[in-house]
């Protein structure tokens, strides 16, 4: 059977971009590697009876008008409180869909055209000023407010804006899963990719971990450059620009994340920011973990009950500066016990007493976060938020709307130009990307 | 200084209304907003949320005769209610117009409350006159709270009342030395508490405290508005002008979609023969809009000619877009018949728009 | 409990009469309930006729059941106290003639207005006289118009005003104007807009109807005032007598008044809220009173010629009045009927017509006066709303759904009609 599409990976955007296409008749399958869909888009019983998200309490907002066309709300996921996006973002996600129409008949990399510049790229020169504001945009990550292009941060959220879902963002996972099947999408769970086929500088399908294959007649890769390219093809496949492009692109995995159980509520309001000291992002650079890294608390419980028995909390925290190696090995079980307890601390200091009503906590940290989903480095950006890797310069600049110099491969990640414009419009705009080209 | 008419839970609102925002309704001075009106309205829906509905019109008939007056006026047979129980239904002028739309509960053998969201006291005074009947209204002496969400049960009981209440019945409960009636007659599947005046205060704090845990809200005019066009309910004096002469048959129980409310068998209502024989030819259906701009009382055309229009129109937090409820031939009220509102297209769609936010646990 | 039967008409009036003769007609079976002793109602008060319908003279067989007429197309004649009567006959060009004599213009006009009136009654009729579409052709301004706005309009000489004006029952009423054009719609004795006088009266139009139903098979009961409907929900389903007597049928034809049939006898609120304040609130504020003078001399009224032809109408000073002269059965005697509007005295009737004819009060042998309200015309009422009512089976047939009060028998005619539909309406399954 030759289908339309294939998708690897069922996160957000996997799913999204499924969805887009079996609604306009495509026959479209998704492979996932877990044996659930959602990727970040989880929860998790962490201890008997306390939940939450692992990876991230929200995620970037899902435009509007991708939330009203899957009909989320109506699959379950009604968000609490979302926050308007950024009109940049929607702009710049609103480029990166018209690009998505244009086909880029030129097949290996080649030198560029000049093109219009992207709603936002001034924002590749200013920084984010220092004030409450900025802490939200940097959660989980290390950038320095002060440095040129630190505001692009604010149209690429990353970890936080599209307000709480009741149940955890697996609740979200449900929705856009129930939007795929609903439109016709086939999903595959427990399948590893090992390769993409090619023949003559064209996608032709994908072959599975279990030696099985999938024919199709263009593939939506939703992992990163490094995963799509370096793992899934074999280097004497890919053209040398195209090998020094990938090379080039920068992970820069910060976030590490302790869900706390406790067994009363904290006095806080919602959410508190506690700064990193000034060194945090210096030792993130040289792969150590930071005193006092910026941490982000969440009282996840107090807007959704489901989360913890009544009277009983879970508190989240998100670190950032938090490095994926360290220079002085791998994350042992004692450095992890030392974050966790220097965290604790630090909330202790903040929150005096907190200390006593903490029943159980899990850290997770960059490489359980790459082991669980699939993410380079841990990195849940997909690449670094850097003016040299934002809007056309997130994927092959000389091929629009996420595609790649392999015709029939398109990338529908965060590592593409639409990928920190919201959560699935990466997806989406791959799918356009597709049917544009098998029109 | 314009005057205000406080409700008896006007103090509390006032000490939670941090913007000062309020709203006249139904000659009441209530909260338009705490804070956030979407988010009051996505509390209400996802985990639980509280709100002063005194506004809300309390017509008390009583005597020998009421229910003979009562079958006359209601297009239900209040015989069949038992006492503790209650009904939809509308009533109609003479011609079968809408004049009013409410919950008829029954307290006693010979005592019954109508509830309903605009006062049509006039026409029932004057109708309950011709059976002998005196009929008040209640007003300041009593508060109604409204406790809706998932978690309503839960934070009622957590505040010591026993949720375990079928839908459109009524208790009256001694709760830890007050005197309240509890029910369940609202459209959003919660719970409303009345308290004499001087109770109402400590009614508002008992709820709010259990509330916590919970992350119960208040909610005002503008989050319950909200909620009404999501369910899917027209409101007089909103969405439509009830009929207000006694032979007016407009707007007909078809056009407004309450058909639901009158029992067809019930043959003593005022108004049937008219209302029977009325043509059916619109209906009420939910319109989604494709933006977030509201479009009320707005023209809806198929392929350029009018086939209906909308009634009131508001954001949904919820669906993240528009929405509407709207009057439309029957020809183009399919679910998922493609019109266009303003330039922007809308979607049929049946309501209510979303399941109500359910009661049962969590 | 006696058995139930088909239908019940309350009230032994012309429309009760006609109605129960028609239901008798389909084969319903039909009690008659009247709260007097006699049967006939205002029938035996009246004397001159103008709106009986010819298919009810012709239907029920009256004239072969004792329906004669002492005069078929009765003059009108307007009397003056200068004794310049004014006489229009039926024929308008006659009429003309004689309003020449008053004024020229006038008489011109008089032409054009009876032929304006005329055509209009005949476009009007199909709604007045049945159950049909609203008339498309009535003028907006006729509507609203009174009488006599109307009349003004064609015509200056108050005489003939006056006179003209005296066939709609309040004359300065918005709307009265097409009380005229009703009058001309009617037809008795095969003429438009004629009027007649019944030998022996009204009383004899009473016995040609009751022979008619009585021979049909109709049930009556005298003496049997109806003090309640029953309903079964909100259908007819009987009557309570003031004895206490239970009669039953599911069809029930009132000839009382809308307002007594809602009001007195039917459950509180059954017409409609609505409706019932409206007739709470409505106030019968027309009378006129009905006097029959029997005379031992023929009187002199406008000239000894023309007394026995003649309908008189005194229309200067008070009260107004009509009055017709017919030879009493009694040789030697005379009847001289009037119908006055308002509520004068006996004496006030008397010395009005003395003016014209002296010497009356000393003729006088005998004399009667009745007062009776008049109910409200209802002419731009389609004959179902007049007729039908919110209580299923329960039908108005009495002079007051009539479009105008008269003796007519239209509505016994048509609420007999639209019973028996509804009947077959139930029965179908």
């Amino acid at each position: 059977m030759r289908y339309d599409a294939a998708i690897i990976g069922a996160g957000a955007n996997g799913l999204a971009a499924a969805a887009t296409l079996a609604a306009s008749g495509r026959k479209v399958v998704v492979l996932e590697r877990a044996q659930a869909c959602g990727g970040r888009c989880a929860t998790r019983v962490f201890h008997p009876g306390f939940s939450a998200s692992p990876f991230c309490d929200e995620v970037a907002p899902i435009p509007p008008d991708i939330f009203r066309a899957l009909d989320l709300a109506r699959h379950g996921a009604i968000f609490m409180a979302a926050s308007r996006e950024h009109p940049l973002a929607a702009e710049a996600r609103a480029r990166a869909l018209s690009d998505a129409a244009h086909a880029s008949e030129r097949g290996w990399f080649q030198g560029s055209a000049e093109a219009a510049p992207w709603p936002g790229q001034e924002f590749s020169e200013r920084a984010l000023d220092e004030d409450a504001a900025t802490a939200g945009a940097l959660s989980g990550r290390a950038a320095d407010p002060g440095m040129a292009g630190s505001a692009l941060h604010l149209l690429a959220p990353g970890m936080g804006g599209s307000g709480v879902v009741m149940g955890g963002l697996a609740t979200l996972a449900k929705a856009l899963e129930a939007a795929a099947r609903k439109a016709g999408a086939e999903i595959r769970l427990g399948l590893e990719a090992s390769d993409i086929r090619h023949h003559r500088g064209r996608a032709t399908g994908v072959r599975l971990a279990d030696g099985s294959e999938v024919e199709a007649r263009a593939v939506i890769s939703t992992l990163d450059l490094r995963r799509t390219f370096f793992s899934l093809f074999a280097w004497k496949d890919l053209p040398k620009s195209a090998i020094e492009r990938i090379s080039r692109y920068r992970h820069a995995a910060a976030a590490a994340r302790l869900l706390i159980a406790l067994d009363a509520p904290p006095a806080m309001a919602r959410r508190l920011h506690l700064a990193g000291s000034g060194d945090a992002c210096a030792a993130w650079r040289s792969n150590t973990i930071p005193d006092a890294p910026p941490v982000t608390l969440d009282l996840v419980s107090a807007a959704d009950p489901s989360l913890a028995p009544i009277g009983q909390s879970v508190l989240t925290a998100t670190l950032g500066c938090i490095p994926h190696h360290l220079f002085d090995g791998a994350w042992t079980h004692e450095k992890r016990e030392a974050l966790r307890a220097a965290t604790l601390a630090r909330i202790e200091a903040l929150l005096p007493g907190t200390a006593a009503h903490v029943i159980a906590s899990t850290l997770i940290v960059p490489p359980d976060i790459e082991e669980a989903l699939g993410v380079s480095e841990g990195d849940l950006d997909g690449g670094e938020i850097a003016p040299d890797q934002m809007f056309a310069l997130r994927g092959f600049e000389e091929h629009p709307g996420g595609r790649t110099p392999v015709a029939g491969l398109f990338l529908g990640g965060h590592a593409s130009p639409a990928g920190p414009f919201g959560t699935c419009a990466a997806g989406v705009v791959a799918a356009r990307a597709v049917t544009a080209d098998l029109a | 200084m314009t005057s205000i008419r406080a409700t008896p839970f006007h103090g509390r609102a006032a000490a939670s209304n941090v913007l000062n925002l309020w709203q006249p309704r139904a000659g009441w001075t209530l909260a338009e907003r705490y804070g956030d009106a979407d988010e009051e309205a996505l509390a209400a829906r996802l985990t639980c949320a509280m709100a002063d509905i005194t506004w809300r019109s309390r017509i008390v008939i009583e005597g020998a005769r009421a229910q003979e007056f009562l079958a006359r006026l209601v297009t239900r047979d209040p015989a069949a209610l038992e006492p503790g129980t209650a009904f939809k239904a509308l009533w109609l002028s003479d011609q079968g117009g809408v004049r009013g739309a409410g919950v008829l509960a029954r307290h006693g053998r010979e005592t019954f409350q109508l509830v309903s969201a605009a006062s049509d006291l006039d026409w029932i005074a004057r109708g309950a006159a011709l059976f002998d009947l005196r009929v008040r209204e209640v007003l300041e002496e009593e508060g109604m709270l409204a406790v809706v969400g998932p978690y309503a049960a839960k934070v009622l009981e957590a505040a010591g009342l026993d949720p375990a209440l079928e839908p459109l019945t009524l208790r009256k409960l001694f709760w830890r030395g007050l005197d309240v009636t509890l029910s369940r007659f609202g459209e959003h599947g919660g719970y409303e508490i009345a308290a004499k005046a001087d109770d109402a205060p400590l009614v508002w704090d008992r709820i709010a405290k259990a509330g916590r845990p919970y992350a119960l809200r208040p909610a005002g005019l503008a989050a319950m508005d909200i909620l009404d066009i999501e369910a899917g309910v027209p409101r007089p004096g909103r969405d439509y002008t009830p009929a207000s002469g006694g032979f007016d048959a407009a707007p007909t129980p078809f056009e407004l979609g309450l058909e639901s409310l009158i029992d067809e068998s019930h043959t003593l209502f005022n108004g049937r023969a008219a209302c029977l024989a009325a043509p059916r030819t619109r209906t009420r259906v939910g319109i989604e809009l494709d933006g977030d701009t509201p479009m009320p009382h707005a023209p809806l055309l198929r392929s350029g000619s009018e086939v209906g229009h909308t009634l009131h129109s508001l954001y949904s937090p919820a669906l993240r877009r528009a929405i509407a409820l709207a009057v439309v031939d029957n020809a183009a009220a399919a679910p998922g018949t493609v019109l266009t509102c303003g330039g922007v297209s809308a979607r049929v769609v049946e309501v209510p728009f979303l399941a109500h936010p359910s009661t049962s646990s969590g | 409990m006696s058995t139930p039967h088909d239908a019940i008409v309350i009230g032994g009036g012309i429309g009760g009469l006609v109605a129960a003769a028609y239901l008798r007609q389909t084969g319903a079976s039909v009690v008659l309930l009247e709260a007097d002793e006699a049967l006939g109602g205002a029938c035996r008060k009246a004397a001159m006729l103008y709106a009986l319908d010819p298919r009810v003279v012709k239907e029920l067989a009256l004239t072969r059941r004792g329906l004669k007429f002492s005069q078929r197309d009765m003059t009108l004649v307007a009397l003056r106290q200068d004794g310049r009567h004014l006489v229009l006959g039926r024929d308008p060009h006659e009429a003309a003639r004689a309003v020449a004599a008053y004024s020229p213009a006038d008489a011109a006009a008089y032409k054009h207005y009876h032929s304006e009136v005329f055509a209009l009654a005949r476009a009007m009729r199909p709604w007045w006289w049945d159950d049909t579409a609203a008339p498309e052709h009535v003028p907006a301004k006729l509507k609203a118009m009174s009488a006599h706005a109307y009349l003004a309009s064609h015509f200056e000489t108050e005489a003939l005003k006056s006179a003209l004006a005296f066939d709609a029952a309040q004359p300065l009423a918005p709307g009265s104007a097409l009380a005229l054009v009703w009058r001309a719609a009617q037809e008795t004795c095969g003429l438009q807009g004629a009027m007649a006088m019944p030998e022996g009266g009204g009383a004899a139009l009473a016995g040609a109807l009751i022979a008619a139903a009585k021979e049909m098979g109709a049930e009556f009961r005298t003496k049997a005032r109806v003090k309640a409907l029953i309903l079964d929900g909100n259908a007819a389903a009987g009557v309570a007598l003031d004895s206490g007597e239970t009669v039953f049928a599911p069809v029930i034809l009132s000839s009382l008044s809308r307002r007594a049939t809602f009001l007195d006898l039917a459950p509180a609120a059954s017409a409609g809220f609505a409706e019932t304040h409206r007739l709470m609130r409505e106030m019968q504020t027309e009378k006129e009173t009905f006097v029959a003078l029997t005379l031992n001399a023929a009187p002199t009224l406008g000239g000894a010629q023309l007394a026995q032809a003649a309908r008189f109408v005194i229309a200067e000073g008070e009260p107004v009045l009509e009055a017709a002269v017919a030879a009493s059965a009694s040789p030697g005697q005379y009847n001289l009927w009037i119908r006055a509007k308002g509520t004068p005295s006996l004496d006030a009737v008397i010395a009005q017509l003395e003016r014209f004819t002296p010497l009356l009060r000393s003729r006088i042998v005998g004399s009667e006066s009745v007062t009776r309200d008049v109910a409200r015309a209802q002419l731009l009422k389609p004959a179902r709303e007049r007729i039908a009512t919110p209580i299923e089976g329960l039908f108005l047939c009495g002079g007051e759904a009539e479009p105008v009060e008269a003796l007519s028998g239209r509505a016994g005619r048509l609420a007999a009609a639209l019973a028996t539909a509804y009947t077959a309406r139930r029965k179908k399954p």
